[in-house]
């Protein structure tokens, strides 16, 4: 066994696997959905939201699909969401897992378990959470690491995301977030794999504006 | 530096004592066997995989740690087996077939002979991989009241320790060494609570704690 190999490849899928945390934010076929008719004004409305919003506190649950086993594993758990860019994931159910974003630095708990990394020396990692970031505050639009397209239903608008980078199409094929329509926060993100599988997350009891104290985005 | 070469001083002395150390294997005799037949079977930990089981995995090799989740099921008379990080992004998805093994994906970082055929062998074992066409002999070991049951895995031998009719401890071993030692614990409703997975030979665990869903 060649370690030295092994402990490389596992720094680097450290480093992946922290991308795709920040991802969170995935979605679903454009079943019963159009192309959108007025781009520009849900753009300007879109941003006119993200630009109100400082903190989003919201619970959220995600929906991993294997679909060649006809399983899906769910989890739940507490987001927020601070201006500029500190998040928080926190899952409590059915297993506890934390991760925090914050000033560039990725920080991870899992039991007693904790792991530190710096965003700035990995460039995909950066353009990573900045697309987290635009979408979770309603600015994806303007990411253009992606091609970006626009669909509406009755109730919802849904900007689809096709990676440009090959590295990343790897990991997603194609993301979708979907804002409320009368609202314009983002509900939904979906996570699509070259395969069938797909991780999906959806926003449940959002507060917009609350207090957020400062503390849960620290650690050591 | 200087405390490196301690440590490897230190490895060194330690590997020299182990392999001084008797050989676990050396009063092994074979009770009843080789047999292809019914008289002896080796039950899987798993009595039921036709409804996916969740765990929860930690793996640690050398000083790096990865964690996530592992679905095992069985789909179409194979075992296939997930892991995904606790975020959703999919490390492998391996298909253990009746005579065949397929790696259906395995994300770049992992794409390595030495870790595949690592996984491969341990993750096998756990779900019994090849186990239905092996011949097994009962042996008894010395300082094991019950006797244990050996099959060969090529250059390998594997231990299969039984407790009141439950598998609860595989072993894969040289003619002389423990390589790597499988553990099912806390059974509930037919389902191992709690597997470890612990190499001898190089620094790698494996923990696998069921996820109730």
């Amino acid at each position: 066994m060649n370690l030295q190999i092994l402990k490389d490849m596992l720094n680097k899928l450290t480093l992946i696997l922290v991308l795709v945390a920040l991802q969170l934010l995935s979605v679903a076929q454009a079943d019963g959905y159009s192309v959108m008719k007025n781009v520009e004004d849900f753009k300007t409305k879109a941003k006119q939201v993200a630009d109100k919003t400082t903190t989003i506190s919201s619970d959220f649950v995600q929906k991993k699909i294997l679909s060649i086993m006809e399983e899906e594993i769910i989890s739940e758990g507490k987001f927020l969401f601070k201006k500029e860019n500190s998040i928080r994931w926190e899952y409590q159910t059915p297993f506890v897992y934390l991760i925090i974003i914050n000033n560039g630095e990725i920080f991870i708990k899992d039991d007693d378990k904790e792991n530190k990394f710096d965003m700035k020396s990995n460039k995909t990692f950066k353009s990573i959470n900045d697309m987290i970031v635009n979408s979770v505050s309603g600015n994806i639009m303007d990411d253009d690491n992606y091609e970006v397209s626009y669909y509406e239903s009755g109730s919802y608008f849904m900007v689809q995301l096709i990676p440009k980078d090959e590295k990343m199409k790897e990991y997603m094929s194609t993301i979708q977030v979907y804002f409320d329509k009368t609202s314009y926060d983002v509900v939904r993100v979906k996570m699509m794999e070259e395969s069938e599988d797909y991780t999906s997350i959806e926003f449940k009891n959002r507060v917009v504006n609350s207090e957020v104290p400062d503390n849960k985005f620290s650690f050591k | 530096m200087k405390s490196r070469k301690f440590k490897v001083g230190f490895f060194t002395i330690l590997l020299f004592v182990a392999s001084c150390a008797s050989n676990p294997y050396k009063n092994v005799t074979v009770v009843f066997g080789p047999v292809m037949d019914d008289r002896i079977t080796l039950v899987s930990a798993f009595k039921d995989l036709s409804k996916g089981k969740l765990y929860k995995a930690k793996v640690e090799v050398l000083k790096n740690y990865l964690s996530g989740l592992l679905m095992i099921k069985e789909v179409k008379g194979s075992k296939r087996v997930i892991f995904t990080s606790e975020t959703g992004l999919k490390f492998f998805d391996f298909e253990f077939a009746p005579d065949t093994f397929i790696v259906h994906y395995v994300l770049e970082q992992l794409d390595n002979k030495h870790v595949l055929n690592t996984l491969r062998e341990d993750i096998g074992t756990v779900v019994f991989h090849g186990v239905e066409n092996a011949a097994i002999v009962q042996v008894k070991i010395k300082g094991e009241d019950a006797l244990v049951h050996r099959t060969k895995d090529k250059e390998d031998w594997m231990y299969y320790y039984y407790q009141d009719e439950r598998l609860n401890k595989i072993e894969r071993a040289s003619d002389k060494k423990k390589k790597v030692i499988i553990t099912f614990e806390n059974y509930e409703e037919d389902i191992p609570q709690l597997i470890n997975i612990v190499h001898k030979d190089f620094k790698m665990n494996i923990e696998l704690t069921y996820i109730k869903r």
